[in-house]
């Protein structure tokens, strides 16, 4: 059921010490470029500023899935279910400033103030075209995405969905965003002995083929309070949860 | 690359569309809309500058002098008798909607949830709270009282209101943002709580406002017609208007619907959406994926296509839209019944009606329905010779066949498709399928 798992930070992580105990943060795959994704994206133009984070995670679970090869500009096919807290109102406050200052204000800026740009911008770069939704219920966000995206797959709406959360938090430098992604399937368990379900507000993580269960409430566990009231946690708590079964294979 | 498959997946239980709401550019109510577009009328004129709840941060100077849009009348929204100090423009918007969709008769229903979609959110709020002087990041970051989570909990709360003390609080909640599509997977989630057992009753819906950050963010896009003129499928259209509304259905299985003595004149018997990805604002004019939903929505629904009698579309004034939408359907469906289905809308009263389109479209596909007939649209100057599709006009026409084909459009390449019928229809689908009528 979970094909593929993904995490990464903004990069303003990097200079930020409240992404340092969280180590899953450390950029694990080398940077996106236009030429990763021949056919689908102009390479004359940077990929968006403002989702950087959240293709970088969406990219590291779906090479990890084996849905998606770098550079071979193949479409995934697929449905994709995003979420998005306040991520959005970085470029909406932009926006907002230029209208009121009497600027010029940036077409991007309000695009990506609209919390669907995101998932726009993924499906064309990976091709998840099947079905496209974004949730967007502040730090619950996360739950409700991957709820949509499980009842989806349970109802045989879908076969399988790349569930995708991106999250900001205020600091006292620029606001740190987090993004996690998370590849699900409809089927036994293969590449993760892991299944995921929601019950309630809780994840529950329960493996498969080794160990044993483990319930994962929503909020913990958490390396850094900043990240607790973002809509990636619950994705970020599974992706790091399978990380050592990633370094065991 | 493979090629696309048309199956999507397995099809959706049919749902009972139990009540309906809305306010739009064209009244507060569905005989509001019902009533403009018999008189050929319309909610579209020029904009006033104090359409934000509270005002943004243009006080009394218009954004646009020239601007026009749909925008619901300010007494109609300040007279709403469950309005709070500090609530966004749109939340009377919704509660008004909200209300006249679980108002009617039948049985009460125990377990009522929410479902909603929204493009911006509280835009109103955020423009004010973004907007203010020396404004961080950090203050909209931080303040949990204009978040989207906000906003639903008081939509929420409206909806408990209007079902009345009695009953259990609304569970499960959820909001979407999807652009003009967020309504539609808003209403995916509401069928998959319902056919799981969370809920017997959903009241889904679609709900913007027509802000300084709105308009200023379509204008920006160079989106909005020049002419202020709204001509759909017309050679002189030149680009869209936009309106602000609440559109809400309560749905519930067909069963349920009939157990407990509540009329409904609609079901919605198959819906699909299907992304482009091939650009953030331009459709691809083709109409492939828009064809894809199409067929999906149909096979959701069992039916063919001779068996639909009437398309309403997205008709914002955009040609890259009506002759994606007419490739779309002559794609799906074939040149012959392309010509031939007549098409109607309803957004020559209204405007567009970003977010709220999806529901707005399954609720006019219901109002025909229920009268039998599509009323008449504008005639074109020219017929867009780039459209196979073509308008309702002259004087309205009869629905030949209880079954609409309902199509929406989005920014960011999203496509819907919904296929709405009568019960009787439905009830034939179902025994042919099998099951209980």
């Amino acid at each position: 059921m979970i094909d593929g798992v993904g995490i990464a930070a903004g990069r303003e992580a990097e200079d930020d010490p409240r992404a340092r105990d969280w180590p899953s943060l450390r950029r694990q795959v080398p940077p996106l470029l236009p030429e990763d994704f021949p056919g689908r994206w102009n390479p004359r133009r940077a990929l968006p500023p403002d989702i950087d984070p959240l293709a970088d995670a969406a990219a590291m679970a779906l090479e990890d899935a084996g849905w998606w090869t770098r550079g071979s500009g193949e479409a995934c096919e697929g449905a994709l279910v995003v979420a998005s807290d306040r991520a959005s109102f970085i470029p909406a406050a932009r926006f907002v400033r230029s209208l009121r200052d009497g600027a010029s204000p940036s077409p991007s800026d309000f695009l990506f103030a609209l919390p669907s740009s995101a998932a726009a911008v993924l499906g064309m770069l990976f091709g998840l075209t099947d079905y496209q939704a974004t949730a967007v219920g502040g730090p619950r966000a996360g739950g409700t995405a991957l709820g949509h995206a499980l009842d989806l797959l349970r109802l045989g709406r879908h076969e399988r969905i790349l569930v995708a959360a991106l999250g900001a938090v205020a600091g006292p430098g620029p606001p740190l965003r987090l993004a996690a992604a998370i590849c699900l399937r409809a089927g036994d368990p293969t590449r993760y002995p892991g299944r995921v379900e929601l019950r309630g507000e809780a994840i529950h993580l329960e493996r498969t083929a080794r160990g044993e269960g483990k319930r994962l409430p929503a909020g913990a566990p958490s390396a850094s309070w900043a990240f607790q009231d973002l809509a990636p946690l619950p994705l970020a708590c599974a992706a790091r949860w399978l990380e050592p079964e990633r370094q065991e294979e | 690359m493979r090629g696309k498959r048309n199956l999507l997946g397995a099809p959706r239980a049919p749902l009972a569309v139990s009540g309906a709401g809305l306010v739009s550019a064209a009244g507060v109510g569905l005989e509001a809309l019902r009533a403009a577009l018999d008189r050929g009328s319309s909610g579209l004129r020029p904009l006033h500058p104090a359409g934000g709840s509270p005002p943004g941060p243009w006080g009394e100077e218009p954004l646009d002098p020239a601007g026009i849009g749909g925008q619901v009348r300010d007494e109609l929204l300040a007279g709403w008798e469950g309005l709070r100090a500090g609530d966004d423009r749109a939340v009377p918007l919704a509660a008004m909607a909200i209300e006249e969709a679980v108002r009617g008769p039948g049985a009460p229903v125990p377990r009522t949830g929410l479902s909603m979609g929204t493009a911006l959110g509280p835009s109103g709020a955020l423009e004010g709270l973004l907007g203010r002087e020396g404004a961080e990041e950090a203050d909209v970051l931080g303040d949990a009282s204009v978040g989207f989570d906000a906003y639903l909990a008081r939509l929420a709360e409206c909806l408990e209101h209007a079902l009345g003390a009695r009953l259990a609080p609304p569970e499960p909640l959820s909001i979407f943002s999807m652009t003009c599509v967020s309504g539609l997977c808003a209403l995916e989630q509401a069928a998959a709580d319902i056919a799981l057992g969370r809920a017997d009753r959903m009241v889904v819906g679609g709900v913007d406002t027509l802000t300084a950050f709105m308009y200023g963010g379509f204008r920006s896009l160079s989106a909005l017609s020049k002419s202020g003129r709204l001509r759909p499928f017309d050679a002189s259209h030149d680009g869209i208007l936009i309106g602000e509304a609440a559109a809400f259905i309560a749905v519930e299985p067909l069963r349920d619907a009939r157990s407990r003595g509540a009329p409904f004149a609609g079901v919605i018997a198959g819906q699909r959406l299907v992304s482009d990805g091939i650009h953030m604002t331009s459709p691809d004019v083709e109409g492939k994926a828009m064809a894809r939903a199409i067929r999906g929505a149909l096979e959701d629904a069992g039916l063919a296509a001779g068996d639909i009698g009437c398309i309403t579309v997205t008709a914002a004034g955009s040609a890259v839209y009506d002759r994606m939408q007419s490739a779309a359907v002559e794609r799906a469906l074939g040149p012959e019944a392309a010509a031939a289905i007549p098409v109607t809308t309803w957004e020559s009263a209204t405007g567009h009606a970003l977010a709220a389109t999806g529901i707005l479209g399954i609720v006019h596909a219901v109002m025909v329905l229920r009268s039998g007939r599509m009323t008449a649209l504008p005639e074109p100057d020219e017929p867009d010779p780039a459209c196979v599709l073509r308008p309702v006009t002259g004087a309205p026409r009869e629905l030949r066949s209880p079954c609409v084909l309902a199509l929406t459009v989005g920014f960011g390449g999203q496509n819907g498709a919904s296929i709405v019928t009568s019960p009787e229809l439905a009830a034939d689908i179902a025994g042919a399928r099998g099951g209980p009528p």
